[in-house]
């Protein structure tokens, strides 16, 4: 380069130049910010009745939809949620926001089958109803999907207890759904005192476990295309596959009434303690041994459940059943599952467990527990600390001694695209979201 | 890993509380019921049969309680709650309703269970509630007796008679 006045000249003027292109960038960047900043959405005063920790706030974003179980939010933000009883000839609710407030202002229901699993992959909405997966197209900048619905899967076992099919999708184009037993611990005749357990429990061919199908094959059996992927669960409300680690984790709705049905064996105080929500680890082939175990916390191990002849200490054949990575109280009901991958919440938070719990019935005359969302940090596939109550204040009441005395009970879990939780609640079918600063 | 248990001191504070106004409001219940039945008159022998042991209760021991309590406690309570209120979607109330007013229906349903879909007060159950045939005709008469004059109910009490009838 030669060293001219010249050259120089013109080089002060390219910095120049180049340096209030900056200027005028970044200026035009923080005005866009400045716009922006008008735009976020203010959380409830009250957070919408919710106790969170610092920093958290959180807003209403519909309410009385019916009784909402798990939701999904499109990249768009539209929201869908599954309903267990269909409302107003629906049995999804779809909303919209359409004013950037965060409050639902577009509500229609949808669809002709109703249930509890709700999942969005490749731009279709699938639907977990009680006795079949279905799907419809979305379509692009559309509220509601195509009423085009194409049958996934067919003829799962219809039933009267743990009816729900929740679902989720592995990153591989597989579906996984949970068909719960019917059941309480598989005795001869349900939930009667002095029954005995049916050994081998022929429930387990069709229940009890989660099953795998292919996510874009139409008209799947659950017996002639489906795989059982794992087996002695009893009913895992709360199933979600973790991107990060490739890997399904699922959370247990244990069995009930042990001193009930045992009172020779289990003393009240016993019954509201055992056996331990068991949050697990899935993978083909696990066994978590329901109906012949169940997880004693205090024990840290499997036991015989008392209807295969257990005496709440041995063991026998549930000492090769696979462990929970984690116990929860008893009877809890955790009802969904959501691996946080945003990036709106402290860094802690990523990657890991928020879980739902619906809240006990099965702890009377105990008081009951639960009615909150639970949080796990987790490091790869395992937790790396104790759960924690992340947000409460669902029940509206110091003391629920019985469910009806809930005001709320959390159902479903969802991650929007900002990084804000959605989480929904099936008494009255209100939905919050939760955000961080 | 498991939940602490610091809770538990407060949690029999609440319940101490709790049995002492449950007590409070079913001796309420016992002397404002036994002023209303006397004062009318009424030829229906079973609700006579109630009204002498409300009465005989009121001038007893304050601790007399009803014998279908302790077969509630039993085995209805798990389900359908200390307060009677159930489980929503799950099991019904026991509170006033068209079961508990009929009769020979909830004699039915604690003798043979119940399954299948129900509407109760507008909510609908699908549930299933085993029989519960091995009580005796006492036991079962006591619990349906019990849940009729209990949880908001204010029905005449049942026999063993009716029940042995309806087995």
């Amino acid at each position: 380069m030669v060293d001219s006045p010249l050259s120089r000249r013109h080089f002060k003027e390219s910095i120049m130049r180049f340096s209030a292109f900056w200027f005028f960038l970044v200026g035009l960047m923080a005005c866009n910010q400045g716009v922006h900043k008008l735009d976020v959405i203010q959380p409830d005063a009250d957070n919408g009745g919710l106790i969170l920790p610092d920093g958290f706030s959180a807003l209403v974003v519909a309410d009385t939809l019916g009784h909402a179980r798990h939701i999904q939010v499109n990249r768009q933000g539209d929201i869908y949620i599954s309903l267990n009883r269909p409302k107003n000839g629906g049995g999804i609710v779809c909303l919209r926001d359409t004013t950037n407030d965060g409050r639902a202002d577009l509500i229609k229901y949808f669809g002709e089958h109703h249930g509890t699993g709700i999942a969005l992959k490749d731009d279709y909405l699938y639907l977990g109803a009680d006795t079949l997966v279905v799907r419809y197209p979305m379509i692009y900048s559309q509220l509601l999907p195509h009423d085009a619905e194409e049958i996934i899967v067919q003829g799962l076992p219809h039933n009267s207890q743990h009816a729900a099919k929740p679902l989720t999708f592995d990153q591989d184009g597989n579906l996984y759904v949970t068909v719960g037993a019917p059941s309480n611990a598989c005795m001869e005749q349900s939930r009667t005192k002095g029954s005995p357990g049916m050994d081998p429990c022929p429930l387990l061919e069709r229940h009890g476990g989660i099953w795998q199908f292919k996510a874009d094959q139409l008209n799947q059996n659950q017996v002639l295309d489906g795989e059982r992927f794992a087996t002695g669960i009893r009913h895992a409300v709360a199933i979600d596959w973790n991107t990060t680690e490739s890997t399904l984790f699922a959370v247990q709705h244990g069995r009930d009434q042990l001193s009930q049905l045992f009172p020779d064996l289990y003393d009240a105080k016993q019954n509201a303690e055992l056996p331990a929500e068991e949050f697990l680890l899935v993978e083909e082939g696990s066994d978590f041994g329901w109906p012949y175990c169940y997880y004693d916390p205090m024990q840290q191990a499997k036991v015989l459940a008392p209807e295969y002849g257990g005496d709440g200490h041995t063991l026998g054949r549930c000492e090769d059943k696979d462990d929970p990575i984690m116990a929860f109280p008893a009877h809890l009901a955790p009802n969904d599952l959501l691996f946080y991958t945003g990036d709106m919440f402290p860094e802690r938070y990523k990657n890991g467990a928020f879980i739902a719990f619906h809240g006990s019935w099965n702890r009377a005359p105990e008081v009951q527990e639960g009615y909150f969302v639970a949080f796990v940090s987790f490091k790869g596939k395992l937790p790396s600390g104790d759960w924690e109550v992340f947000a409460d204040g669902f029940a509206g009441v110091d003391v629920v001694n019985s469910p009806r005395d809930a005001a709320y009970r959390p159902c479903g879990l969802a991650q929007g695209p900002d990084g804000s939780l959605f989480v929904t609640d099936d008494v009255q079918g209100r939905v919050w979201r939760i955000m961080y600063e | 890993m498991f939940q602490d248990r610091k809770s538990e001191v407060s949690i029999f504070n609440k319940e101490f509380v709790r049995v002492f106004i449950i007590s409070l409001s079913f001796i309420v219940a016992l002397v404002g019921s036994s002023c209303t039945q006397s004062s009318s008159s009424t030829s229906d022998q079973q609700t006579e049969k109630f009204q002498q042991s409300m009465e005989s209760a009121d001038s007893g021991p304050v601790e007399q309680v009803h014998p279908g309590k302790s077969v509630y406690e039993k085995y209805c309570l798990t389900c359908h709650q200390a307060d009677g209120s159930g489980v929503p979607g799950m099991y019904p109330p026991v509170g006033p309703n068209e079961w508990t007013k009929d009769q020979a229906k909830i004699i039915q349903v604690v003798l043979n269970g119940q399954s299948g879909e129900i509407e109760v007060n507008g909510e609908v159950y699908n549930n299933l509630m085993p029989p519960h045939n091995f009580l005796s005709d006492k036991e079962v008469a006591d619990v349906v007796s019990y849940v009729r004059a209990n949880f908001g109910n204010e029905l005449p009490p049942v026999t063993e008679e009716d029940v042995a009838a309806a087995r």
